[in-house]
Order: structure tokens, then C-alpha cells, then sequence
């Protein structure tokens, strides 16, 4: 990859992000029984803003962005340590229900998993649990806009009570997104959501990303350098389980501390 | 890498193979092909074959047993019978009428004499000329050619019976001296004999008996003695005599014997309520005894001992066809056997109690077994945590799956002996309330068992999304886990309820054979559950002992037809539910 490239992309969206803490991670570790997955990890992630984890495959990416909404509570061997804050608050404490800490930390998965029920469904779900709809027009309008906001308006308007097991691939993903928009979660946490997207599909959901930022903070996964370099103001680089560094996403790109950072950026290693 | 092999070693190139021949391997692997499908096919032709024999011997004795012979007879409220010392009856009177001496004996068989004179069968006649086709037949058999005209000459059977036994008797005199060592004697005694036959009208006998006696008075007594007995005149006449003295015989009880009375006490109670019908006649078809139905529907012929229907004789088969000559006795289907309680009689035993017994137990089992069942799936699988405890749990479930039903029965009759002994137990003994939550017991670990697995068989993919958008646990097991799991929980319920409809051993345990299921039928929706029922295995089972060949062989198989019919009702009720079920996803 050409620098002049490089830079030019960091140029097209604006860098400056909330420079407000949304959630703040100190020293946390995760064990999968004896697999030690993450190493004492501090991070902060501001608000209002896109914060993006690179690293290669199975240096624990997933599995710390896990941790920021408490989904390895379901994994029975998984045992999480250290101290995560949301506004101040720590997600771990006894007092906390996982539950209505995920209504606000809301997450794509890397992959799809619509529920097998027609499209509407699958995006009103969410907002039904949280009682975020008065009436069912309220319902229907929430739906429409989160289905825009995940560009698979167009394509879905016509066959809403379709399943949505039946959309491809891709399409699928951006039912995952607009399901995870309509609760208006604070935090969104997205583990490779391109993955399956072809270049328009993912042009739309950067741009959709970008929108997000204006009110929640974003947190994304992602294996494309140019991805991370187009929407995120931060870039966190994880290796074995380490973060590496942390810094803006400008200064990863350009300017890397680590030698190691470094390396996986210019391809290589990874 | 390719520098370093250089052009002096080159990789010698691949022997050319053609994609037309086959390599040993892929001929190798062909044949294990084939021999495995062989195999399959065999396997399938063999269980369809067995499949085939038993559905063919259930439904070939299950299906006519299904229909029910009648005689439709014209019953005579005989006044005699009903007040023999005359006089208007009251209906106290008639209640204390006999069922057996007064109504089975008296008006039925009253009435089906009027109803068989009406129809011009002279039952003395039908009997008498049966008797005499025999003897003629058993006569001719022997070489006693002319035997008809003897017998109608003679008068009455009975005259005919006494010369044919008097003739046989001079041939037994015969036989006897022939066995002695007096020749002349012998001589004599085979020319009486031969005098008597041809006085009687056997011309070819009496000569063939002058030639022995001719034989005999040659010397060779032992060749003459040989030879009388070849003839075997002296048996036939015997036997032929046998049958004369029948028709004599033919008592009103014989006659009686072809139809069953069944309805004896309907009529008995039609009378007390409405005595006016004293002196009138009314239709009214009575169904004919068991045995006799298989005559008639061609399973025993009726000739010679073997082929005959058990305590039933040939002038009595020869009235059954007079009676079908003259269109009295019709073949209906039978009804009455999804509705008639439970009799040791053919004739008029019923499913009704089996099939409201089995219904409710169903019903008991799908409520206490889903219920449970589901709810014990679903905290094993989604709520409990992963220990020692829950794995204990588990696996005494699925021993629990593998205990045989009859241990079941005697924990049911363990339970039922305890609250005997609290003063209760009779009131729940045999009902359907007990065998059903025995049966629920036994078809718990099967429901639980099919639940659990169709739990773990939706993808944790699906949990994830449901609390990644902040659904609670229980909001993700009932809005997406159980529905998915649904058609895998619905097949496991139906299976197991169906294990349970045809479960015979612990219900017999419990007592769900000992009454007729009278109770339940008399009030099938008030305390159904709690009356003594049957069930229909037990009720096959009850059939299948009983001593008469027309239940074991025909109403056993037709109340295994109507089980059958249940099951399948239950699988089709199973598919439609679980597309049903599969098409909204
Ligand atoms: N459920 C689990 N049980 C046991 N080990 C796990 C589990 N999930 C992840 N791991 C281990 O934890 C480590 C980190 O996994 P993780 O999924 O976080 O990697 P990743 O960075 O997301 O990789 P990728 O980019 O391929 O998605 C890996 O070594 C993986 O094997
Ligand atoms: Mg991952």
C-alpha cells in the first residue's frame, strides 16, 4: 500500500472525535479455561466515535470486544478480569443486568444470524422487548429507518414479511445492523461487519458508520486496513492477545510506535 | 523451489491414465458400493415382507370381525310367558320375569320360531330331511347304494334308524361267528345278515355278503372275516342309524343356540317401561352366535367334525341356511363395538370404556408429560448450571427411559396398594386418572429426552443475536429457542404418547382390566377420569384370552385395526403440526 494512498484516505472523513470517555477498560484479562485469550488490556473508548480493533486472526479481537457488552457471560468457560467502566459505571458489578446493559451496548455479530422470522420481525424485535413503540405505527416507522440506516431498505421494502433467512449473505448482515440500530443502543459494537458485503454494500454501511458516530460510539473488527483507516478516528492494533497500541487512527497509519504495529499494517505479518 | 530441482533430476511425468478405465481402487470401491446398497435393499424388501404378513393376518380376521351377522326376528311379547298365571301383568311382574328362562328361553325363542314359520321353514322338516341327506351320504359312502328310498319307506327317521341299526346287527352277528371256529354257525349268520339287507332293500350288499358267505363256508373263515370287514357295511349302517335318531333329538335349546340374545334385557326393560306392548310384536334384530358367524362368513364349512362350529351341529347349520335362503339373517357392521362396554361374549363385547379410557389417559399423559417434561427440558438445557448435580440428573434420566413399562406398572401398584391401605385406593383403582399418570411417568423421559435434544439442536448463533440486542434469557428461550425446538419437542410428545397409547403391562398392573367399563360409559364426561375404565391394549389383551376362537381370532385383531388407526391419526396429527409449525420460519 502507497502512503500517498494511505493518506488521502484519512483525509475524506474528518478525524476529530468526542474527546468524552464512553467506556474505559483497565487490565482486563480473558480466560477461556486455560487459554489465556486477553492480556491486560487498557483501552478508552471516547464517545461519539469510531474506534477500531485490527490484529490478526484469533489475537482476541472479538473476544475483548465481547467483554464491552458482557456476551462472554454465555460462554460457560469464559472468565473475565479487570475493570470495565461505562459513563463511570462498572458493567461487571453484581448490580449490573447484562440484559439492560445490552439494550444500550448493542452488537453485530461477525457472522450473520438473522432470526428465522420474516424480515419486519427481525428488526421490530428489539424495540418491542424495550418497549421502545407506542403503537404499531411508531413500530413500522422505526423499522423503516433502521433499514435505511442499514442500506437494505430498498431491497427488503417489498418483502418485510419475508424471512430473513432468505436474503443473501450480505443482505443478511445489513438486516444484523438494522436490527441492531432500531433499539438506539449508546455503544455499538461491530465484529466484522463487511465481511460478507460486496464494495457498495460496504461503502453504504461505512457511510452508515459515519452517521452512527454523529450519536453513539462505534466500536468495529475489521481485517481491512483501508476499512479501519476510512471510518475510524481510533485504532486499536491487538497481537497475541496484547494491546499493542492505541492511538489515533492517523498516527497508526502513518506513523507507528511498534515495530510490530508496523509490520501488520504493511502486510507483514498477520 | 523449482530452481533447486534443477534440469538434471526432472519429476519423471505421471503415467497417462484414461479417464474411461477404472483403476483397481475405484473398482474396489464400486463393489463395496453395490454390496452395501444390495444390502439395503435387502434389508428393506425383508422388514417390508414382515410388515406385510402382519398387517395382512390383522386386517384379514380384523376386518369381518368388524361386521356382525343379525337375524332380524319378529319378537312376540308373548302374555303367556310374561304372566303364566294369566291376567293383565304389571310391570313389577315383568321386572321379575327370568332373563335367561323367560326372555332367552321363552320370547326370543318363541319369536324366532313365529319369525322362522312365517317364512315357511318348517324346522322339524329342515332338521329331519339334514339328518337323512347325512345317513344316505354315510350309506353310499360304504357302497350301500338305494339308502334314500330305504329310509323314506321306512316311515319316520326314527323307523329308518331302527331297521338300519337291526340290519347292522345281523352283520355284527356275522362278524362275530366268523371269529369263532364254527364254520357252519358263520355260513348261517352271513346268510341271515344277507337275507336282512336285501329284505331291507341293499340289493349289491346282500350278494356281496352271499359271496363271502360263500368264501366261508369254503373253510377260509379268516379270509371271509377279512373281508366282511373290508366292506365296513356295518359301520355305515350303524353311523347312518346315528343319524336317524338325531332329528328326535332336536330340542327348542338347539334352536335357541343360533341366535344370542343379547338385547334380552333391553327388551325386558322396554317392557317394564311400556307394558302395553304386552301381546304385540315388534322387528328387532338379534345377532347370531359367534360361532355360527364364522360359518357364515365361509371361514368353516361345516362338513365333518373339524370345519363344524364348535357345540353346533349340521341340522342346526342347516336351519342358519334356511334362514339366509328365506333373507333373515342380514350382515351389518357392528357398530355397537365402538359403543358396547366390554363382555366375555363375542357377540356383544364393545370397545366403548377402551377407547374413553385411552382418550383420557392421552389426555392425562399430554398434559402431566408436556408440561413437565417441556419444563424440565427447558430448565436442564437453559437455566441449570452445568454440575455434578444436573449430570447425575441427566443421566438418571436417561435410565429412567430405559426402565421397563411393567416397572412402572408396580410402582402404580405400589401407590394404589398404599392408598388402599389410607382408606382410598378403591376409588382410584382402574381409572383413568391412575394408568394415565402411570403412563406419564413412563413417558416422561421421552419427551424430556426428544425436548433436550431439539434444544441443543437450535444454533447458539441464534441465542447470541436474541441477548446481543438485550433480550433476557427467558425472552430468548420462549421468542426464538422454543419455537424452533417446537417441531423436534412436538415429534418426541407424539412418539412417546403413542409408546404410551399402546402400553399393555403396567395398566394390567393397576387394574385397568378388571371391570367392564360399564361406568365410564354411563358417564363419560362427569368424572370420566375417575370411573374404572379400560384401555385398548388391555382390551386386545382381554380378547386375545378369551375362549372363544371368533374374539381371539377377530375382535382382538379389529380392536388392534381401531388402535392402529388411532396411531395413525396421531403421526398425521404430528406432520400437519410440525409443517404447520416449520412454515412460519
Ligand atoms: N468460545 C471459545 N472457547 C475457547 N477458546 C476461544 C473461544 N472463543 C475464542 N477462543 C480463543 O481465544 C482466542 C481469541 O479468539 P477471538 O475469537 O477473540 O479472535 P479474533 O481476533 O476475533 O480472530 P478473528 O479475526 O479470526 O475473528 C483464540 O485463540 C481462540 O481460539
Ligand atoms: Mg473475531
Amino acid at each position: 500500500m502507497e502512503d500517498t494512498d494511505m493518506n488521502d484516505m484519512l483525509m475524506t472523513r474528518n478525524s476529530v472525535g468526542s474527546e468524552d470517555i464512553k467506556i474505559s477498560a483497565r487490565h482486563v484479562q480473558v480466560f477461556y479455561g486455560d487459554t489465556h485469550a486477553i492480556k491486560d488490556v487498557d483501552v478508552d473508548i471516547n464517545d461519539k466515535t469510531v474506534t477500531a480493533f485490527i490484529g490478526p486472526s484469533g489475537c482476541g479481537k472479538s473476544t475483548f470486544l465481547r467483554c464491552l457488552n458482557r456476551m462472554n457471560d454465555t460462554i460457560d468457560i469464559a472468565r473475565v478480569e479487570g475493570e470495565i467502566l461505562l459513563d463511570g459505571e462498572d458493567i461487571y458489578d453484581k448490580r449490573v443486568d447484562p440484559v439492560q446493559l445490552r439494550a444500550k451496548v448493542g452488537m453485530v455479530f461477525q457472522k450473520p444470524n438473522p432470526f428465522p422470522k420474516s424480515i419486519y420481525d427481525n428488526v421490530a424485535y428489539g424495540p418491542k422487548i424495550h418497549g421502545l413503540a407506542k403503537s404499531k405505527g411508531e413500530l413500522d416507522e422505526i423499522v423503516e429507518k433502521s433499514l435505511r440506516r442499514a442500506a437494505l431498505w430498498d431491497e427488503a421494502k417489498d418483502r418485510l414479511d419475508q424471512p430473513g433467512t432468505g436474503l443473501s449473505g450480505g443482505q443478511q448482515q445489513r438486516l444484523c445492523i438494522a436490527r441492531a440500530v432500531a433499539t438506539n443502543p449508546e455503544v455499538l459494537l461491530m465484529d466484522e461487519p463487511c465481511s460478507a458485503l460486496d464494495p457498495i454494500a460496504t461503502a453504504q454501511v461505512e457511510e452508515l458508520i459515519d452517521e452512527l458516530r454523529e450519536n453513539f460510539s462505534v466500536v468495529i473488527v475489521t481485517h481491512s486496513m483501508q476499512q479501519a483507516a476510512r471510518v475510524s478516528q481510533k485504532t486499536a492494533f491487538f497481537h497475541l492477545g496484547n494491546l499493542v497500541e492505541f492511538d489515533d487512527t492517523t498516527k497508526i497509519f502513518s506513523n507507528p510506535e511498534d515495530p510490530r504495529t508496523e509490520s501488520y499494517i504493511t502486510g507483514r505479518i498477520g | 523451489m523449482t530452481d533447486a530441482t534443477g534440469f538434471d533430476a526432472p519429476i519423471p511425468p505421471a503415467a497417462r491414465v484414461s479417464l474411461y478405465e477404472r483403476s483397481a481402487q475405484v473398482k474396489q470401491r464400486h463393489r463395496k458400493g453395490a454390496a452395501l446398497r444390495y444390502l439395503g435393499v435387502a434389508a428393506i424388501t425383508l422388514v417390508l415382507f414382515f410388515l406385510a404378513v402382519l398387517l395382512w393376518s390383522i386386517f384379514s380376521r380384523g376386518i369381518p370381525a368388524l361386521f356382525q351377522y343379525q337375524a332380524e326376528i319378529e319378537i312376540y311379547y308373548d302374555p303367556e310367558i310374561l304372566n303364566p298365571d294369566g291376567g293383565p301383568v304389571t310391570p313389577e311382574e315383568i321386572g321379575d320375569v327370568s332373563l335367561r328362562s323367560g326372555f332367552e328361553r321363552g320370547i326370543f325363542l318363541i319369536s324366532l320360531k313365529r319369525t322362522l314359520d312365517s317364512a315357511g321353514i318348517d324346522v322339524a322338516q329342515v332338521v329331519a330331511d339334514r339328518w337323512i341327506e347325512e345317513a344316505v351320504e354315510r350309506l353310499s359312502a360304504a357302497g350301500l347304494s338305494g339308502g334314500a328310498e330305504i329310509i323314506a319307506g321306512a316311515g319316520a327317521p326314527s323307523e329308518g334308524a331302527r331297521l338300519l341299526g337291526q340290519t347292522g346287527n345281523t352283520l355284527r352277528a356275522a362278524a362275530s361267528a366268523l371269529g369263532g371256529d364254527d364254520q357252519a354257525g358263520a355260513v348261517e349268520a352271513l346268510e341271515t345278515a344277507s337275507t336282512a339287507l336285501a329284505e331291507a332293500g341293499f340289493a349289491e350288499a346282500a350278494a356281496t355278503l352271499a359271496e363271502i358267505a360263500a368264501t366261508a363256508g369254503q373253510g377260509a373263515l379268516s379270509d371271509a372275516a377279512d373281508a366282511l370287514t373290508a366292506t365296513g357295511y356295518q359301520q355305515a349302517l350303524f353311523d347312518a342309524a346315528g343319524f336317524l335318531r338325531q332329528p328326535d333329538q332336536f330340542d327348542d335349546g338347539d334352536l335357541s343356540a343360533i341366535i344370542y340374545a343379547a338385547n334380552r334385557r333391553d327388551v325386558r326393560d322396554r317392557l317394564v317401561a311400556n307394558p302395553d306392548l304386552v301381546g304385540e310384536t315388534a322387528q328387532e334384530g338379534v345377532p347370531i352366535d359367534i360361532s355360527v358367524t364364522r360359518y357364515l362368513s365361509g371361514e368353516l364349512s361345516g362338513e365333518g367334525q373339524a370345519n363344524m362350529p364348535p357345540g353346533f351341529n349340521e341340522a342346526q347349520l342347516a336351519i342358519v341356511d334356511e334362514m339366509v335362503e328365506a333373507g333373515i339373517i342380514d350382515r351389518n357392521f357392528r357398530w355397537s363395538f365402538f359403543t358396547n362396554v366390554y363382555s366375555q361374549n363375542g357377540e356383544v363385547a364393545g370397545i366403548g370404556p377402551a377407547l374413553m379410557g385411552s382418550a383420557y389417559m392421552m389426555l392425562v399423559v399430554l398434559v402431566f408429560s408436556l408440561i413437565f417434561g417441556v419444563a424440565a427440558s427447558i430448565y436442564l438445557e437453559e437455566f441449570a448450571p452445568k454440575n455434578k448435580i444436573t449430570d447425575f440428573i441427566e443421566i438418571n434420566i436417561a435410565n429412567l427411559a430405559a426402565v421397563p413399562s411393567i416397572v412402572f406398572g408396580i410402582l402404580g401398584a405400589a401407590i394404589l396398594f398404599t392408598l388402599t391401605e389410607l382408606g382410598f385406593g378403591n376409588s382410584i383403582r382402574g381409572t383413568a386418572l391412575l394408568g394415565g399418570l402411570v403412563l406419564s411417568l413412563m413417558t416422561l423421559p421421552t419427551i424430556v429426552i426428544a425436548t433436550r435434544a431439539a434444544l441443543k439442536a437450535v444454533p447458539p448463533s441464534i441465542r447470541d443475536a436474541a441477548l446481543g440486542i438485550g433480550a433476557s434469557k427467558v425472552q430468548t428461550v420462549f421468542h426464538h429457542v422454543l419455537p424452533l425446538a417446537a417441531p423436534g419437542i412436538l415429534t418426541g410428545t407424539i412418539i412417546g404418547i403413542a409408546q404410551a397409547l399402546g402400553e399393555t403391562a403396567p395398566l394390567l398392573l393397576i387394574g385397568l382390566s378388571v371391570s367392564t367399563g360399564a361406568d365410564i360409559l354411563s358417564s363419560p364426561f362427569s368424572g370420566g377420569l375417575l370411573e374404572q375404565a379400560q384401555s385398548m391394549p388391555t382390551v386386545v389383551y382381554l380378547f386375545a384370552q378369551n375362549e372363544d376362537a371368533p374374539v381371539r381370532e377377530g375382535l382382538a385383531q379389529a380392536a388392534i385395526i381401531v388402535m392402529l388407526l388411532l396411531l395413525f391419526a396421531l403421526n398425521f396429527i404430528a406432520i400437519i403440526l410440525r409443517r404447520r409449525f416449520e412454515r412460519r420460519w
